[in-house]
């Protein structure tokens, strides 16, 4: 692991800052595999050459990982409960458990089994209890402004190493050395951490390897003896991580006994298996866990909301970027299709112009053989249909006064003063008038498309008195016009002698007065067949 | 970055929409041309049988005076000669200016506005076949078309017209044709 100039990193994608009680590592990460290295020392020179180092990287996601001593765990049970009832429950606990600090975490393992008894959810609880070794670097990363993906353990994230050891016995013992933490031991039991534990490990070469190794191992197996906490029934699975000299003296320490089996496993094999880019011949398991974290990282972790919350920002961010990108994908794909489209049009529009270039021409050909006309020659159709219906439909009074006057040759004793005569497509319109009738008695004909509407006045002569007789007559010169052809109304508007009950009538009953008339008025509507009045 | 995204979609969604509207308004403008330049061109054949067959009558109406400018001056000439003829007692007329027609009848009259000058006449008359007379000579020697809207006829008092026994008053349409929005000259 080095330490290389800043300007080297500005590729990375991802990063996994290594907190310890001492220092801190920051890993980093090239397309997704881990590539290198940064240390930091714990105080405030590490942490002024951590916040230079920020300010002048890009801004990518960091998640922490905390591998320190103070780290505590407690088997507990609780309420098969959810939301936020289990949020209270665990609340509950660990204010009482581990008083004064907010990094706290719970893993579910299983439930317990009921005998008649209510079946708990079986829970591992573990905090941070000296929150002081990781805020200093948060509270870095947040004044920065740098997303802080989550801050997890690394015990917790050892689950995720059984997979890739192929671990799955009941009693599972997981030892690997950290460079900047120690020496880690961390027990499975049935592939769910029961127990972590990290010792100090002396200067390589101060002390025999293999030896101290297995000390600190007698240490946890007595350890666990104590609390029963393996399994009777399966050998101890001890899974040593280590490389080189240091695996060579392992080997040579540790023997397979009936209660315990030793699995060696080569860091640098396992590294490739991880496909971990940088150089990992060491026997040392940052990187190992670093890869790992980038890879798998476990749903629980310490991380409180405010400190996760520039990486949300920073997901949003991606989230918006994306939607951006695919909004100008579609919308230059759909420009693409719109401009082809329009290009056709265009041409289409070239090869319509040319046409109509040509039959222009063509057409001015053909129409200089024509002779001229001042109309367009469609008009001239049109102007004689125009007149041709003006003409049909020319009216005069001839055709009704002769109707009258056929009839007038058949009554003697009637004299006409005065006609009055208009045509009309309302079979009620008054001879004379400016204004629509103001009643409708009749109703228009559909065979009649207008109406010839006269009014005469006239007189019974010779008259010497007798009303009835006079009535008679005016009233045989009506039914004579009513059978008349396309007599559509004849109508005796005013008769000799007022009959009617509402008027007042005066004259001389008994003898013959010279000068005494009965006059008469009638009014007379005939229908245009088809407004045709030549028909 | 999203914001700009949405922009350049923006402004491109927007300049490609422009760049097709008017792609297609130039098409369907020059498709338009086209289609009227070749119902033009097949209508050639089609317009010289037209004028064949009806502008001679078109020219005859345009004598007349049915179709262009009315000859107000032929119609005052032919109710005098007719007159004359009839010996009628009297005759007086007075003519409205011209206006656009409206018939109360359907009547498709294309490019062309139907004008109508009214015609108020008043007669006096020997006989009632004077009237029928008067119209006769009318409809065949004035040069226009006309039709008669309206008339009464009353037996003559002391206060008509010497000599009149009837007194006729009539209201008569003369009609003529006009381009619409122009003037048709021969």
């Amino acid at each position: 692991m080095t330490s290389s100039p800043i300007s080297r990193f500005s590729g990375t994608d991802r990063r996994v800052l290594l907190v310890a009680a001492d220092r801190a590592t920051l890993y980093l990460a090239r397309g997704g595999r881990v590539a290198d290295a940064l240390q930091f020392p714990a105080g405030d020179e590490g942490l002024t050459s951590f916040a230079r180092y920020l300010a002048a990287a890009p801004a990518t996601p960091i998640t922490l990982l905390v591998d320190v001593v103070e780290e505590e765990y407690r088997q507990d049970t609780m309420p098969h409960v959810f939301g936020a009832d289990r949020r209270a429950v665990l609340g509950r606990k660990f204010a009482r458990l581990f008083r004064g600090t907010p990094y706290w975490l719970a893993l579910a393992q299983g439930r317990e089994h009921g005998n008649g008894r209510r079946r708990d959810d079986r829970v591992l609880l573990a905090a941070l209890t000296r929150p002081e070794v990781v805020t200093p670097w948060v509270t870095e990363l947040i004044m920065q402004r740098v997303p802080i993906v989550g801050i997890h353990s690394l015990p917790v994230l050892s689950r995720e190493l059984l997979k890739q050891l192929g671990a799955k016995g009941q009693n599972v013992l997981l030892i690997s050395v950290q460079q900047a933490s120690g020496l880690r031991q961390t027990f499975f039991r049935d592939g769910h951490l029961k127990i972590s534990r990290l010792a100090a490990m002396p200067r390589p070469g101060t002390v025999p390897y293999a030896s101290y190794v297995t000390s600190e191992l007698d240490k946890l197996r007595r350890y666990l003896n104590s609390l029963a906490l393996s399994s009777r029934e399966g050998p101890l699975e001890v899974y040593l991580l280590s490389h080189g000299d240091m695996l060579a003296e392992l080997e040579q320490e540790c023997r397979d006994t009936d209660t315990e089996h030793y699995k060696l496993v080569d860091i640098a094999q396992l590294a490739r298996k991880l496909k971990i880019a940088a150089d990992a011949s060491t026997p040392y398991s940052d990187m190992l866990f670093a890869q790992l974290l980038l890879d798998a990282p476990p749903r629980e972790q310490y991380a409180q909301a405010f400190e996760t919350r520039y990486y949300r920002l920073h997901q949003t961010r991606l989230g918006l970027l994306g939607a951006g990108i695919v909004v100008l994908l579609l919308s230059t794909a759909y420009s693409t299709l719109e401009f082809v489209e329009a290009l056709g049009l265009k041409q289409q529009a070239l090869d319509a112009a040319q046409k109509a270039n040509f039959y222009t021409e063509r057409f001015e050909l053909a129409r200089r053989g024509l002779p001229p006309t001042p109309v367009a020659p469609e008009d001239i159709k049109q102007a004689g249909d125009v007149v041709a219906a003006l003409q049909a439909r020319r009216s005069d009074p001839l055709r009704w006064l002769t109707a009258v006057g056929v009839q007038l040759t058949q009554a003697p004793n009637i004299r006409l003063d005065d006609v009055q005569w208009t045509v009309s497509v309302d079979p009620n319109w008054i001879p004379g008038a400016t204004t629509p009738p103001e009643s409708a008695p009749l109703t228009r004909d559909p065979r009649y498309t207008q109406y010839e509407i006269g009014v005469l006045h006239g007189i019974v002569t010779p008259f010497e008195g007798d009303y009835r007789a006079a009535i008679a007559r005016v009233d045989a010169l009506a039914a004579a016009l009513r059978a008349g052809k396309h007599a559509v109304d004849v109508d005796v508007i005013e008769y000799p002698l007022d009959l009617k009950p509402s008027s007042s009538v005066s004259g001389v009953a008994r003898e013959t007065v010279a000068g005494q008339s009965a006059k008469f008025a009638l009014k007379l509507v005939l229908g245009v067949p088809n407004g045709l009045h030549k028909s | 970055m999203f914001v700009i995204c949405v922009l350049l979609s923006t402004i491109m969604l927007g300049g490609t929409h422009y760049f097709a509207e008017g792609m297609a308004s130039e098409f369907r403008s020059h498709h338009g041309r086209f289609r009227d330049a070749s119902r033009k061109y097949l209508a050639v054949d089609e317009e010289e049988r037209t004028i064949a067959e009806h502008y001679p009558a078109f020219v005859e109406l345009y004598r007349r005076g049915v179709i262009g400018d009315e000859h107000r001056l032929a119609w005052v000439e032919a109710l005098r000669a007719a007159a004359v003829e009839l010996q009628l007692p009297a005759l007086n007329f007075e003519i409205e200016p011209q206006r656009v027609y409206a018939p109360d009848f359907p009547l498709n009259t294309g490019a062309f506005d139907v004008r109508v000058s009214r015609m108020a006449l008043g007669l006096g008359l020997l006989h009632e076949g004077d009237l029928e007379r008067l119209l006769a000579r009318l409809g065949a020697r004035a040069e226009g078309l006309y039709s008669v809207r309206d008339c009464a006829m009353r037996r003559a008092t002391g206060g008509s017209q010497p000599g009149s026994k009837l007194s006729a008053e009539c209201v008569l349409e003369w009609y003529t044709l006009e381009l619409r929005g122009s003037r048709i000259r021969l």
